[in-house]
């Protein structure tokens, strides 16, 4: 997306995000919606992908700001930036699994890693590759992480199923009397929970895993599809976009 | 004596904090940053707990992070090794308040000891010769007009810390000014304080320092001395005991000195004294550490005492439980720091998998290492890889057993400085006992390196 750096996006209307806090509010409750009735042609969809997303994003990445938006009549654009790039939201997938004991026990915490099967253990202790990315697999579920060594507690009148987005508080971690937050590091929807309100948590523990929605069928362009939060919003660092047409 | 304590650090001093816990009945848990999770120490832990990703600020300095570790994994104790939070007084303080106990001395005798310039000025009252040198420097001027007074060649060093950063050696008002920005800024990346004094430099000085262990009861002894006089930019590379610089009497009367001097100052717990020894063998109180050591070790060879149990035990409000008189010193000990550094490129820090390794054995030879096959060095932390331990009746046994050890270990997979340690323990002044703090620096590793090819 680098690459198309240079060119230039029309009426680009910056704006900032709640300035690096976690927005509170369920984004598609809040204004996200715009009623409208024209839907636009797959040919303008296939266009904005082409030319103005890629712009868009390098632009995005490129300034401080944490959300973008295009506005036109027919059609509607926003950008939103990884919750805090100061602050990266840890992800499990890519975190290892600890060494088990001889006899297979593993003493302390309960709630293993999702996403990293105890199979990979041995390549790990055998000196080979360690697979640090998250799996490709884009209906494998992700989970919001302890941010802090600490006790946890769920936030609030949150329960699974509920829609949340990147960047949504969706614990505490208690942490010498200091609450640190938990943040869902994708859109999805809340699944299992995956420590007990009150448990002992470590730092990178998996919390609450987040179901991601099924994929939605891919935009007629490869560039969209790549930067499709659904398939790699788990990788930290990629902004996750969304085109919003400006449908009911 | 504690129910559980907490390791707070990594690497080798790690493994070797949970072996004292096990020797000594005390489950121990092991908190580790994410980089650290395939270290040997998190393998072997009884518990381990994860505290925060690889930026040491925000795992093993982070006072928050290791207390709660602490309180949530049910521990009453906290051992922070050397380094990171080891001398840290406000988190010693945190730690108490907590109501967990601080392993090292309490935080007001910490408190007491943290600045060296009154540390200097504190025991010289308590009859130790110190070294010529200024309080904290206000600012360039001061530093000029203390430098006069002091006398050039003087030594710029950071008021916190040690490891050799933030210090400059200087011969001229000029020098010393352009020093004085460089050691700030290096004093506040290392340890966030650029407070600076300057010391008096001896052109020809040996380090010795001085082993001591003082019970909260008063009762202090002295475990000899060592001698780390090869240095590579005020980092020590190999430590020995007894000094070869002093004669047995001396060696007595120094000693004797110093545990006199640190008890009637109110010491509790381990703690070293550095001395600088000039070419006439006159020595001067530089500065106390008040942690476990590095090359504690070599003292342990000679005493047959657990330093880190004792440390503990302490800690815990035991009673030492013996005097002087039951401390016997045998042998001699030389201690190999091996580090991941590539020697040919300025002592450059690697990182990298070891693909092999294998420590050595024999009579009088120990390895502390945290290494295996397979384990992948990271990036993040000090380049130290372990150390290796020889002990013998006399010097010339010990080298003999050195140079055997050397030889024979196996490490494999990035650049050590195993090569240096064996150039060094051929060459004629370290075979005669003659090797001065300035040596290395002054003729280049690349001549030892020459030398032992040749």
């Amino acid at each position: 997306m680098n690459g198309s750096g240079e060119r230039q996006a029309a009426d680009v209307a910056a704006a900032w995000m709640a300035g690096g806090e976690a927005p509170d509010v369920a984004p598609n409750q809040a204004g996200d919606q715009v009623a409208d009735d024209a839907v636009p042609a797959p040919a303008t969809i296939a266009r904005l992908a082409d030319d103005l997303l890629p712009a868009l994003i390098a632009r995005l990445d490129a300034s401080g700001l944490g959300e973008l938006e295009v506005r036109t009549d027919t059609w509607r654009i926003r950008l939103r930036k990884p919750f805090d790039r100061r602050r990266p939201i840890p992800v499990v997938e890519g975190r290892r699994r600890r060494a088990e004991a001889p006899d297979g026990s593993r003493p302390g915490r309960a709630g293993e890693p999702v996403g990293a099967p105890s199979g990979e253990r041995s390549a790990v202790e055998s000196g080979g590759p360690v697979d640090r990315v998250a799996p490709a697999d884009p209906l494998l579920p992700a989970a919001a992480a302890s941010p802090a060594v600490g006790y946890f507690s769920p936030r609030e009148g949150w329960s699974a199923g509920r829609h949340v987005r990147h960047g949504d508080i969706v614990g505490f971690v208690d942490c010498l009397g200091v609450r640190q937050e938990v943040l869902a590091p994708v859109d999805g929807f809340i699944g299992r929970f995956l420590a007990q309100p009150g448990e002992a948590v470590e730092y990178g523990q998996p919390l609450i895993q987040i179901d991601l929605p099924a994929p939605v069928p891919a935009f007629p362009t490869s560039e969209l599809a790549s930067s499709e939060p659904r398939s790699e919003s788990a990788v930290a660092g990629s902004p996750s976009s969304a085109i919003a047409p400006e449908d009911a | 004596m504690f129910t559980k304590i907490l390791i707070a650090n990594r690497g080798e001093i790690a493994l070797r904090v949970l072996r004292a816990c096990r020797q000594l009945g005390v489950p121990a848990v092991v908190a580790y940053s994410e980089a650290d999770i395939d270290t040997l120490a998190v393998q072997e832990a009884d518990e381990a707990i994860c505290i925060g990703p690889p930026d040491a600020k925000r795992s093993y300095l982070s006072a928050a992070a290791v207390i709660s570790a602490a309180i949530v994994t049910g521990c009453d104790a906290i051992h922070p090794g050397y380094g990171f939070l080891s001398e840290d007084d406000a988190f010693a303080d945190t730690v108490r308040a907590h109501g967990l106990t601080f392993i090292g001395p309490p935080a007001e005798v910490l408190e007491r000891f943290a600045s060296k310039a009154a540390t200097r000025r504190l025991l010289a009252e308590h009859g130790l010769p110190t070294i010529p040198g200024s309080g904290l420097l206000r600012d360039d001027a001061h530093a000029l007009d203390e430098a006069e007074r002091i006398g050039y060649p003087v030594l710029v060093k950071p008021s916190a810390g040690g490891g050799g950063k933030g210090m400059r050696m200087v011969r001229s008002p000029r020098e010393l000014e352009q020093a004085l920005p460089i050691c700030r800024s290096e004093a506040r990346a290392a340890f966030g304080d650029d407070a600076l004094y300057l010391e008096k430099w001896l052109e020809e000085n040996r380090h010795v320092e001085v082993q001591v262990i003082v019970d909260r009861y008063g009762n202090g002894v002295h475990v000899g001395e060592r001698d780390c006089s090869v240095q590579r930019r005020h980092q020590k590379l190999i430590e020995e005991a007894p000094t070869p610089a002093l004669g047995p009497e001396s060696r007595h009367h120094l000693c004797e000195a110093a545990v006199q001097a640190i008890v009637a100052a109110g010491y509790e717990n381990v703690g070293t004294l550095e001395f600088l020894v000039d070419a006439q063998g006159n020595y001067f109180f530089i500065e106390i550490n008040c942690r476990i050591q590095v090359e504690h070790p070599v003292t342990e060879m000679l005493s047959g005492i657990d330093m880190v149990a004792e440390q503990i035990r302490i800690a815990a409000g035991e009673p030492l439980g013996y005097s002087q008189g039951d401390i016997e010193l045998r042998g001699h000990a030389l201690e190999f720091r091996i580090t991941a550094e590539d020697v040919a490129h300025d002592f450059r820090p690697q990182a990298g998998t070891i693909a092999e390794y294998l420590p050595p054995g024999g009579p009088g030879v120990r390895m502390d290492s945290h290494l295996y096959r397979g384990y992948e060095v990271p990036p993040y932390y000090d380049s130290l890889l372990g150390k290796l331990i020889v002990h013998g009746p006399d010097r010339a046994t010990a080298i003999a057993r050195a140079r055997t050890a050397l030889a024979e270990l196996r490490l494999e997979g990035l650049e050590t400085n195993v090569a240096f340690h064996r150039a060094i323990l051929s060459h004629p002044v370290f075979l005669d006992g003659g090797f001065t703090t300035n040596l290395l620096d002054r003729v280049g590793p690349a001549a030892f390196v020459a030398a032992a090819r040749g």
